[in-house]
């Protein structure tokens, strides 16, 4: 065996072992950053449980007839629609007996 | 004599041997430690290796929500992790707890007590389901002996509404009542688990292949409560049961096409997520498990089944006696005296006299056929745990006075559910329909699994022509200027119903206890297509102020029916329209 073919065979063997090395790193890396997206995911739901049980406490009805009578807002319930236009029935219903 | 000289080679063959043996004695020995450390000491490490090597995260499943039948959410689940200490990676409690303290809104003094106190354990609960912020807070120390472990909690953004359908959950997150209970396999998830191989400092380094799972969220429920009119049903309890310093009270709402239950409140009612600080009497849902004597709101049954049989007929004059009556040695007695009625009369006025006379005419099978065909006497299947089916005393039992007592809603139990889905099958045609609770059951993503639209018939109660006549022509008499459920009447449309005023027995039932009343109200609306019926119960209000089903209870259930036929736009009236046009 020649010189230069003991050093084409060793360059050889040293870029495998490079190589391995190289794409053992890289599973390391990935294993975590899999790792890292998981935790994450597990915090996501969490928050996620978060803001959904906020949203249902702001849709709440209680809360909403609460925050509309704290902001004065001028809204008219469906309570109140019907009795404007059925008032003047009550009315005249009332004084007729 | 001389020694031979040692040659040089021999000297070396020698040393040669001894450094021989003793390095087969090393091999040997060292071979010998292997061979022991393999076979004897191997399961022993391999266990030790797992521990230090091996590592396991748990994934919190989440519990499936419940949800309104508009898609609120009435109870739902979310993490908040407890905060604990591990004192053996603690150099200085004092001054951590100075630190955590604040944080927490916790006393550092009870947070050194907690640890000096269990100084052995590793694992110190100092705070219970902090909220985000706090934890985030937490975290941001970066202290090796403060941790949080994950845990799941159930809130129920609502408040107190609907508790008493809803339930609550135990500490280990499974139903003790309500749909909670009924449902909780449909709800519960199962936790998954991520299993990692872990360096020295036990950080996460790969992931382990064996042992990991997926969590499994719960599934869903849709029930047929809608909150808004929860709300407006709790609110007019709420008002009344205070109004008249009542003992308890329920109110239901449902709709007789369906036999939906559109909501169903229980008073006191209590805070879900501290069901433990209000006493047994109050977690129990009344409108299943009490049965009770309805009193006059069971005369519509009676007079629906003397019709339908022919034992009276519509036109039918009867004498009410002018208030009292007597029947063998009981005397029957009226709150005012009338003199002949029609059966419109005497349902209008409640006559106990007149209603007495029309359940003796009827034979005790028809009588007790028509009781049992309204649902009475067995339990009406609801979705939700501990229903009482109420009591109707077998022919055999009956003695010469049942039929009296029962023409008078006395001596039958009824549970105010029971008796809210009779008068559903009364307004919808005579069909006696089973209450519905649960609409759907959906899975974790969302999915429909079953679906429950379809209404279940439980039996035809009375014809339907009777069942109109009885809603249309007695029942619409109550809730007019002249009847005793006058103060039901809504702007815009007939309303139907009946009153009723029960006394209450002693707990020991021997004798009813003065003062002691059951003021009921139960109405629909609108008359010509029935759209809700509600029934309101109040046990033991006030006598000094108010005590007939007609004052109590009845301007409440006209409150709930406005406000309901109002969010379900629910037309008014043709009859009421055509006076308004005039």
């Amino acid at each position: 065996m020649s010189v230069r073919r003991a050093v084409m065979l060793l360059g050889m063997f040293v870029g495998v072992a490079l190589t391995v090395v190289y794409l053992r790193a890289e599973q390391a890396r990935t294993v975590a950053r899999t790792l890292a997206l998981e935790a994450r995911w597990v915090d996501l739901r969490r928050e996620l449980w978060t803001v959904q049980t906020e949203v249902a406490r702001l849709r709440a009805p209680e809360q909403i007839h609460e925050r509309v009578q704290r902001f004065q807002a001028a809204l008219v319930s469906p309570v109140e629609a019907i009795e404007s236009r059925t008032a003047p029935h009550l009315a005249a219903r009332t004084s007729g007996r | 004599m001389a020694r031979k000289p040692v040659s040089i080679q021999r000297v070396q063959r020698r040393w040669g041997a001894v450094v021989l043996l003793l390095l087969l004695a090393v091999f040997g020995a060292l071979g010998a430690r292997l061979t022991y450390i393999n076979t004897v000491l191997r399961p022993k490490l391999l266990q030790q290796a797992q521990r230090q090597q091996h590592g396991a995260t748990a994934i919190p499943a989440r519990r499936g929500m419940i949800f309104d039948a508009q898609g609120r959410v009435l109870a739902a689940s979310r993490q908040q992790p407890d905060v604990f200490i591990d004192p053996a990676r603690v150099e200085d409690i004092d001054a951590l707890a100075a630190q955590l303290g604040p944080l927490l809104n916790i006393p550092a003094a009870q947070i050194v007590e907690q640890v000096r106190q269990r100084p052995e354990s590793r694992f110190i609960v100092v705070a219970r389901g902090v909220e985000a912020v706090d934890a985030e807070a937490v975290e941001a120390l970066r202290h090796p002996g403060v941790g949080l472990a994950e845990r799941s909690a159930r809130t129920y953004p609502l408040g107190s509404s609907a508790v008493h359908v809803l339930g609550f959950v135990g500490a280990d997150g499974h139903g003790l009542e309500g749909i909670e209970l009924t449902l909780d396999e449909h709800l519960s998830g199962r936790d998954g688990r991520r299993a990692t191989i872990r360096d020295a400092r036990r950080r996460p380094l790969w992931r382990a292949e064996e042992g990991s799972s997926p969590p499994v969220d719960g599934g869903h429920i849709v029930l047929t409560i809608d909150a808004e009119i929860q709300r407006l049903t709790e609110e007019q309890l709420d008002q009344t049961a205070r109004k008249y310093s009542a003992e308890s009270g329920v109110a239901i709402v449902v709709s007789p096409k369906t036999g939906a239950v559109l909501a169903l409140a229980s008073w006191p009612e209590f805070d879900p997520h501290h069901p433990q600080a209000v006493p047994p009497e109050h977690r129990r849902n009344r409108a299943l498990t009490d049965p009770t004597e309805a009193g006059s709101t069971f005369k519509s049954f009676v007079v629906s089944g003397a019709l339908a049989g022919g034992f009276v007929s519509t036109t039918e004059e009867i004498n009410c006696h002018w208030g009292t009556y007597h029947v063998g040695r009981r005397l029957i007695t009226d709150v005012h005296g009338y003199g002949k009625m029609t059966v419109q009369g005497i349902i209008c006025k409640s006559s106990n006299i007149g209603m007495v006379q029309i359940a003796q005419r009827m034979t005790r099978e028809a009588l007790y056929n028509t009781i049992r065909g309204f649902g009475f006497g067995e339990a009406t299947g609801i979705e939700l745990p501990g229903e009482a089916p109420g009591q109707v005393y077998p022919l055999s039992k009956w003695t010469s006075y049942s039929a009296t007592s029962l023409a008078m809603g006395y001596e039958v139990s009824v549970t105010p559910l029971q008796l809210v889905m009779a008068y559903a099958a009364l307004a919808n045609d005579g069909v006696l329909l089973r209450p519905r609770l649960v609409r759907a059951l959906l899975g974790p993503d969302g999915r429909v699994v079953q679906s429950f639209d379809t209404p279940e018939v439980a039996g035809q109660a009375i014809p339907r022509e009777w069942a109109r006549y009885v809603c249309r022509e007695l029942l619409a008499g109550v809730v007019t200027p002249e009847g005793s459920g006058r103060q039901a009447q809504i702007p815009g449309y007939r309303v139907l119903g009946k009153t009723g005023t029960a006394k209450l027995p002693y707990p020991n039932h021997r004798g009813y206890e003065p003062g002691a009343y059951l003021s009921s109200f139960v109405g629909a609306a609108p008359v010509s297509d029935p759209e809700a019926v509600v029934l309101m119960m109040v046990r033991k209000p006030r006598a000094s102020e108010a005590y007939y089903g007609g004052t109590v209870a009845a301007p409440a259930v006209g409150e709930v029916l406005k406000g309901v036929l109002a969010y379900l736009e629910i037309p008014p009236d043709k009859a009421e329209a055509l006076a308004l046009a005039k």
